[in-house]
């Protein structure tokens, strides 16, 4: 993984000693709140409802063991013991003293961490594939060009102060694990004309109060220009993009006020009178980036492992775990292994210190001492031999983080909501809670099968409501929360958003009614239909009579 | 309808009520009560001087209803949620009426 | 009006009042306007410090217009800005009063290094690596004594062309003699060597020039003033205008020597000079090697830790060729009309400029402080 050099670790302590600095302006009234604010939450510094909630990136969602023992120790130390792992793949803490934060920053600094541009109107942590160097279905390592990403992006002269906050992700395999359609700039590794990789550019995507898929900019861009034409989008969004109204300052508002063709037509135009041989990354800056990223020596094993074959035949839980948290891996013997932050009862996302420890041991001692987090709120080791994974599944299971529910409908994605954040109209924890309960029984997920729920506390759909297959957001109506569903959202390359498929409901009622959702799907699927396909060929009237038919 | 003032402390963000003479509690229970607009102006102000002087952040007043037993809850889900200090580890959390 | 300058920190005594204040929605027309027009500051507009349009409008300025004048922000800033500022193109920031200065000036010195190419900073990415590549050319060449051996290290560290600038002085005589013994240029390194020729300079020089092509067999390129801005000048200032302000003399250096040789520079990742610690009292902390952010490459002072003694020595055993000035007691020699000779004792700068006071004696080629030296750098990340 990426390691860095001294000019990486001085540039993140000047950056502590700088929020050090501020940090004391502020205590000694030299800066107010309003001058302040900016500056913490450049810092990912929230004041949230209880407290301040410090949000720490996590680049490309890679974590050494090292790092995750580190965040523990802030967990314990600064925190209440634990963090929540979010659908941007950082880490927030949540009630971090205001004091106390310029040395967290200097302890994440320790382990090449930082908190730099995890929030603020500018570009945000970029974020890409949990499988990246693992999956078999990778045409190129996204990461390498996060990292580029995350360089270029940091501490931008020209581009810190944007209209509004700014989100990239890359995706290199086939299958996009990464949402790349609902950001800012969705960047696709695909192979170009002449069977060299560039990317298919998409802009404009985004969820929050005005949901879009992102649209096609360029269809190939030669790899080299990445950072030469990423420049123009973000300066033609910088000139253009709306400052009067917060909730219509994102760059979708503007792609979709302009239309696409006439925004492409200004960013090209902005590329064509750029000196890209000044932006883009020499060659041997590549290579240099490049070698961080070499993926572990991984000896090929035999493809099948007797003793995981006897034990997927004799234990059916493990079975269970097995066929849904354990991935497939491009070196024949080993695995991806999801490690479920989502036990039923327990808020997802959430991760004491005890079990970030306990998952740095396991990489250490299974998983090449990788550990990555995926934006579905779980944690991942992505190179695990296969012979091991019986003895991973055991550890796992003992600390109550083998929930065998990857992709089913456990596997909810949820936000905060109104138990910790400051926007939130509306709880969606303990919603999450009361369906996982609903749907504890694996036999009956395993009978739905592939399913994404998400759920957002409020408009702004940190739980990315709109792309859920079934997305459940809370709002406030007249002090009440309610609740309500959207269907057929998907993240992936069939990115679509979910439409609302009727009045909201109680808090109480939630379960029930995804309940009577899931049961229409599946009393109306043919075989080999996800809930994707049912939707797109039902519609949603037998849905809206199944929940509203008795009304 | 009567009202207290709440904030969060500067230095650690925790919530805060404005107690009476110019403390902060943590508790709701302990905060200084305002059954008129002149009475709130009065909270309003003396929190004004806490923010000014670096003790709080985020200033507002809050609607509450009090109960017969003379016991106070906030009027809103959110207010509540503030009012308990909870997180969602607390194990019994959301068997707590809200 | 209270203004910092954002290249020092310092407040700017005396503010122009600007030429053009532009709005943050300034179109493409406006900026073109505004560049072309006659030079005086340029201010952008920042309605509140969150409204970050005037980063780009600085930046098109900059890069795309070519604006060279002063580019002031005014409005609502804060000082946290300020890096930004300075690296999207702005010189100066008009701030609230003169209280803030301080913090305007920390905060400038808060964080040196960034990731990213700049207004300041021409470098793709990470242009403190390049810095931090002069620092380690400064402890290669010091690690020598030997100065072929350090022309040598120059070719190897320095990927792309390396710039020498002649001004066939004793101490550029030496080092174009040590490029050629050391067979560099031959194995392929991209050396290019060239006098600024001002047109003022004395024949002495040219002859010099000529004689070293000639025994050394190497090529010495003239690089000459743009000729319309030379008229432009004399007709303006007459014909020896120099003598009359200092103001005068810098914009004739400026227009016959600096522009050509930054011209001459462009592209070039080194650049070689002869300064030396003993010539004066600015120069006592030249670097061996320094990373020049403004051109964005390394500058190599191969003869810095020379004394005078072992420059003459070296002149004499090895038969380097000299300006046959040298011998009339002409030490530092620049344009005919603005160098005479010195006494023994004097100053040896004390021939330049004469009329003028000793500490404003620099062309403008060398000036420091607005570069990073690799000493600053290195001092920077201890104190960090």
């Amino acid at each position: 993984m990426y390691r860095y050099d001294e000019f990486d670790h001085a540039f993140v302590n000047e950056r502590v000693a700088e929020f050090r600095d501020q940090v004391a302006r502020r205590l000694s009234g030299e800066l107010t709140e309003e001058q302040f604010r900016p500056l913490r939450l450049r810092n990912g510094l929230y004041l949230q409802l209880h407290a301040y909630m410090l949000r720490i990136a996590i680049p490309y969602g890679q974590l050494s063991p090292r790092q995750l023992r580190q965040l523990a120790m802030i967990g314990r130390r600064w925190d209440r013991g634990y963090g929540h792992f979010t659908t941007r793949q950082n880490l927030q803490f949540n009630w971090i003293k205001l004091v106390d934060v310029p040395d967290v920053l200097a302890a994440l600094a320790e382990v090449e961490m930082h908190c730099i541009q995890t929030s603020g109107n500018c570009v945000r942590n970029v974020t890409s594939d949990p499988y990246a160097a693992a999956a078999n279905d990778e045409l190129e390592d996204p990461r390498v060009w996060c990292e580029i990403l995350r360089q270029w992006s940091t501490l931008h002269p020209e581009f810190n102060w944007l209209p509004r906050k700014f989100k990239i992700a890359v995706s290199g395999a086939a299958e996009d694990r990464a949402a790349t359609a609902f950001h800012d700039i969705g960047l696709r590794l695909v192979r170009g004309p002449n069977g060299e990789n560039g990317f298919r550019v998409l802009v404009g995507g985004g969820m929050g109060r005005t949901p879009y898929v992102g649209q096609v900019i360029r269809e190939f861009l030669p790899k080299e220009h990445l950072l030469s034409y990423v420049d123009s989008i973000l300066r033609v969004y910088n000139l253009h993009g709306r400052r009067d109204n917060i909730y219509k300052a994102r760059i979708k508002i503007l792609v979709n006020a302009m239309g696409i063709d006439k925004f492409r037509e200004e960013v090209e135009a902005d590329w064509n009178a750029t000196n890209k041989a000044a932006i883009d990354l020499p060659e041997d800056e590549l290579r240099r980036i490049a070698s961080y990223f070499a993926p572990p020596e991984l000896p090929e094993q035999a493809p099948r492992d007797e003793a995981l074959a006897a034990r997927r035949e004799s234990d059916p839980r493990f079975a269970n775990w097995y066929r849904n948290n354990v991935l497939p891996h491009r070196v024949p013997g080993y695995a991806s292994v999801v490690v479920s932050l989502k036990e039923p009862g327990r808020t997802p996302g959430d991760a004491s210190s005890d079990a970030m420890d306990f998952v740095a041991d396991l990489a250490e001692r299974f998983g090449h001492n990788e550990v990555r987090v995926n934006y579905t709120q779980n944690l991942v080791l992505p190179h695990a031999a296969l012979a091991d994974v019986p003895a991973i599944y055991d550890a796992l299971a003992g600390a109550g983080l083998a929930t065998g529910n990857n992709e089913l409908l456990g596997d909810m994605i949820c936000c905060p909501g109104l138990d910790y954040c400051n926007l939130a109209n509306a709880r969606s924890i303990p919603i999450a809670k009361e369906i996982a309960k609903k749907f504890e029984d694996p036999e009956r997920q395993t009978e739905i099968g592939k399913i994404r729920v998400n759920m957002s506390g409020c408009i702004n759909a940190c739980g990315h409501h709109h792309s859920g297959n079934i997305g459940i957001l809370g709002v406030d109506k007249k002090g009440t929360e309610l609740y309500q569903i959207t269907l057929g959202g998907s993240p992936k390359d069939d990115a679509s958003v979910g439409k609302i498929i009727g009045p909201g409901f109680r808090a109480e009622n939630v379960p029930e009614a995804i309940d009577t959702i899931v049961d229409t799907y599946v009393e109306n699927r043919r075989e080999g239909e996800n809930f994707l396909d049912t939707w797109r060929r039902v519609g949603p009237a037998p849905f809206k009579e199944a929940l509203y038919g008795a009304r | 309808m009567p009202s207290v003032v709440t904030a969060n402390r500067l230095n650690d963000g925790i919530v805060v009520y404005l107690a009476p003479k110019g403390a902060w509690t943590e508790s709701i229970a302990d905060a200084a009560r305002a059954e008129t607009d002149d009475e709130l102006k009065v909270l309003e102000s003396a929190a004004e001087i806490a923010v000014q002087d670096r003790i709080v952040v985020g200033v507002y007043p809050m609607p509450i209803e009090i109960k017969e037993d003379g016991t106070v809850d906030p009027i809103s889900v959110r207010e509540r949620i503030r009012a308990s200090h909870r997180t969602t580890l607390t194990e019994d959390w959301y068997d707590v009426p809200l | 009006m209270v203004l910092v300058d954002l290249g020092t920190g310092a407040l700017v005594a005396e503010p122009e009042e600007p030429a053009t204040v532009l709005e943050p929605s300034a179109d493409h027309d406006a900026l073109a306007t505004a560049a072309g027009g006659n030079a005086g500051p340029v201010a952008i507009l920042f309605p509140t410090f969150a409204d970050g349009r005037g980063f780009s409008l600085a930046r098109i300025l900059r890069d795309r217009l070519g604006f060279a004048g002063e580019i002031r922000a005014v409005g609502s800033l804060i000082p946290d800005q300020s890096q930004f500022l300075l690296r999207s193109g702005f010189d100066t920031a008009e701030i609230a009063d003169r209280d803030a200065a301080e913090t305007w000036r920390k905060t400038l010195s808060l964080i040196g290094r960034s990731y990213q190419p700049s207004a300041r900073n021409p470098l793709p990415l990470r242009w403190n690596a390049s810095s931090e590549a002069a620092v380690e050319l400064g402890r290669a060449l010091a690690a020598t004594d030997d100065l072929i051996e350090r022309i040598k290290l120059t070719a190897e560290h320095i990927e792309g062309r390396v710039a020498f600038s002649t001004s066939a002085g004793l101490e550029d005589q030496v080092i174009l003699q040590a490029i050629a013994k050391s067979g560099v240029v031959k194995a392929g390194a991209d050396f290019d060597i060239f006098t600024l020729d001002t047109g003022r300079l004395f024949p002495e020089v040219l002859e010099t020039i000529e004689l070293s092509e000639l025994r050394y067999r190497i090529r010495i390129r003239l690089v000459s003033p743009d000729a319309r801005e030379v008229e432009e000048l004399v007709s303006r200032d007459g014909v020896f205008g120099f003598r009359q302000s200092i103001d005068n003399r810098k914009s004739c250096c400026e227009i016959r020597k600096v522009r050509p040789l930054n011209r001459a520079l462009e592209g070039a990742q080194g650049w070689i000079a002869g300064l030396r610690r003993e010539q004066s009292q600015a120069r006592a902390d030249v670097p061996m090697a320094e990373w020049d952010a403004e051109r964005g490459l390394i500058k190599i002072n191969p003869l810095a830790d020379w004394s005078d003694e072992r420059l003459n020595d070296y002149i004499d055993a090895n038969g380097v060729v000299v300006n046959p000035l040298h011998a009339q007691g002409f030490v530092s020699i620049g344009c005919a009309p603005c160098t005479r000779a010195i006494e023994p004792g004097e100053d040896p700068r004390a021939g330049r400029w004469w009329w003028e006071s000793e500490d404003r004696k620099e062309c403008g080629l060398h000036v420091a402080g607005s570069e990073t030296s690799a000493e600053s750098v290195a001092q920077g990340e201890k104190a960090a």
